[in-house]
């Protein structure tokens, strides 16, 4: 009797992974259910990608250093439509753990037997499918439009490996945001800084091309670094260093980003429960 | 005693020219004030043109003769400023869009004043803060380096344009406002200002363009009215003037754009504020 009683009073605790694929595919179909967030992240990049591939051709093509590794200005927007894309997209993982804890979600999950780490991965994970599946897309838009990916299928699934780490790593900030903060608004108030981030990078603009301090804070951005050697692998064919750097440098900030969150989330159970 | 108190309820409720002009002040003091409360609905309107400024004209300095003159701030400053007076304007449609939501807007309809003076007071708040932008990304212009031959003539074109459309941004914002009654209709305002301006030659001269751009950015008024803005800093490319100078010819098609703008999105702001009640 006693070992019956103590069998009911203890949860059934699925495994954390089951939990987190849970959680993530919840996450997922927030996103799906909300077009007029997502539809922004997918329309932006390729209205910029369109704009400045009519605007920049001409002017890019005539300087020689460019025109040595790119056939248009087209291609060298490939990579980084791909990542403005993922980059805009991941901040909803932020906003979207905002909502929870402002409509009280987050509460109930805590009260609830799921691993608290689960609550991180899960939201996460479904920022890197987003991610992953916005990378695909991109490079099937672009291809189709023109663009060359010399470096072929490994090319390509570089792109989107690295596309999932980075979603995972801005997403990871925009959820430590969320988490700090509980507001959705707030989380939002911080979407410039993800504007500054690739402007000042090698996104848009060659950074051969570019001069003075500019160029310094552009050589120093670790998304010039992903974005170079991404395109090395589109134009100039397959590498691995190339695809080493691209994919560590990502994986790199991914783990950053999920210790600060998860540090936020350790600090939020402390203060609050 | 009695015709006296009415004529005092007369003139404080804005149906005088002078009662008018004290609700117009009382609207432009009230969305000043709102900037100090609210600093996060500001700043971007004038941080956004500042970057663009330095980020631009940092990355295709390599490209100085595209523009004209050799320079790329000379091209990329007035840009940036006709952003910072657009998204200077649509901030009032977003600011009227809280009203409504909190209801105050409510309470302007209910008043016995003209509702043409409820707009003047919005666009002449519109014209306060693009002039505030314009005057400090100049500025910073200025400390880049900016050359301006066209000498206080080429300022003045500046800010007329850049009045101008903060007038048109926000008569934009507004109609739509009017309509729609809620903030959820702010994405829609910025793209529509944004896709405008960035089809245009907002980016590089229609001769540098390629394919589909240059035909879309020869029929977009916004065309004309950054080749009136940027008069007295890069040289004409359609009809260069004898010298160096602001030309009428570089003038009066950006006049003309914005002149039309004002009309067409005038009509529709006040269409669709004449539809509110209380």
């Amino acid at each position: 009797m006693t070992t019956g009683t103590a069998t009911s009073v203890v949860p059934n605790r699925p495994h954390a992974v089951r939990q987190s694929l849970q959680l993530s595919r919840r996450a997922v179909f927030s996103m799906l259910r909300q077009p007029q967030v997502l539809v922004p992240s997918l329309f932006f990049p390729l209205f910029f990608c369109a704009l400045n591939a009519a605007a920049f051709d001409r002017i890019t093509s005539a300087q020689p250093a460019f025109a040595a590794q790119f056939d248009s200005f087209l291609d060298f927007l490939l990579p980084a439509t791909v990542l403005q894309g993922v980059l805009f997209g991941s901040t909803q993982a932020g906003t979207e753990m905002a909502n929870d804890i402002e409509i009280g979600f987050f509460d109930r999950l805590l009260a609830s037997p799921v691993s608290r780490t689960s609550i991180l991965v899960g939201r996460l994970a479904g920022g890197a499918l987003l991610g992953a599946a916005q990378a695909v897309f991109f490079t099937v838009v672009l291809t189709a439009f023109g663009a060359n990916v010399k470096g072929g299928v490994g090319a390509v699934a570089v792109l989107v490996v690295v596309s999932s780490f980075l979603a995972v790593g801005i997403g990871g900030f925009g959820v430590t945001l969320g988490i700090r903060t509980g507001s959705a608004e707030a989380v939002q108030g911080a979407f410039p800084l993800i504007f500054v981030l690739m402007f000042t990078s090698s996104a848009f603009f060659p950074r051969d091309l570019m001069s003075g301090w500019y160029r310094s804070v552009a050589t120093y951005n670790p998304i010039s670094w992903i974005l170079e050697a991404l395109r090395d692998l589109q134009t100039l064919g397959w590498s691995a260093a190339d695809a080493l750097v691209a994919v560590g440098v990502a994986a790199a900030l991914a783990a950053i980003s999920i210790v600060v969150a998860l540090r936020a989330l350790q600090h939020r159970l402390r203060t609050t429960t | 005693m009695t015709s006296v108190d009415s004529t005092a309820a007369r003139v404080d409720l804005g149906q005088t020219r002078t009662g008018s002009w004290a609700i117009v002040k009382t609207m432009v003091v009230r969305n000043l004030r709102g900037i100090r409360r609210q600093p996060a609905t500001f700043i971007p309107t004038l941080v956004m043109p500042i970057f663009f400024v330095i980020t631009f004209s940092g990355a295709f300095g390599f490209a100085g003769a595209v523009f004209g003159n050799g320079n790329a701030l000379s091209w990329y400053a007035p840009m940036a400023i006709i952003q910072g007076a657009a998204f200077a304007g649509v901030t009032i449609g977003f600011s009227s869009a809280r009203d409504f939501e909190t209801g105050f807007f409510d309470r302007f309809l209910l008043a016995p004043m003209s509702r043409l003076t409820l707009l003047g007071g919005a666009l002449a708040a519109a014209l306060l803060r693009s002039a505030f932008t314009t005057t400090a990304v100049l500025v910073v212009a200025a400390i880049g380096g900016v050359a301006v031959p066209g000498g206080v003539l080429g300022v003045l074109a500046l800010y007329l344009s850049a009045l101008g459309v903060s007038i048109v941004a926000a008569l934009w914002g507004l109609g739509l406002v009017y309509r729609v009654q809620s903030t959820n209709v702010g994405p829609v305002i910025q793209v529509g200002i944004f896709v405008t301006i960035f089809l245009s030659t907002a980016q590089v001269p229609i001769a540098a363009m390629s394919g589909w751009l240059a035909s879309v950015a020869r029929v977009n008024p916004m065309t004309n009215i950054l080749r009136m803005a940027r008069a007295g800093f890069v040289p004409d490319q359609i009809a260069p003037p004898a010298g160096f100078g602001v030309g009428w010819s570089e003038m009066w098609p950006g006049l003309v754009a914005l002149g039309a703008l004002t009309v067409v999105l005038g009509a529709f702001a006040l269409r669709g504020m004449r539809r509110l009640s209380p």
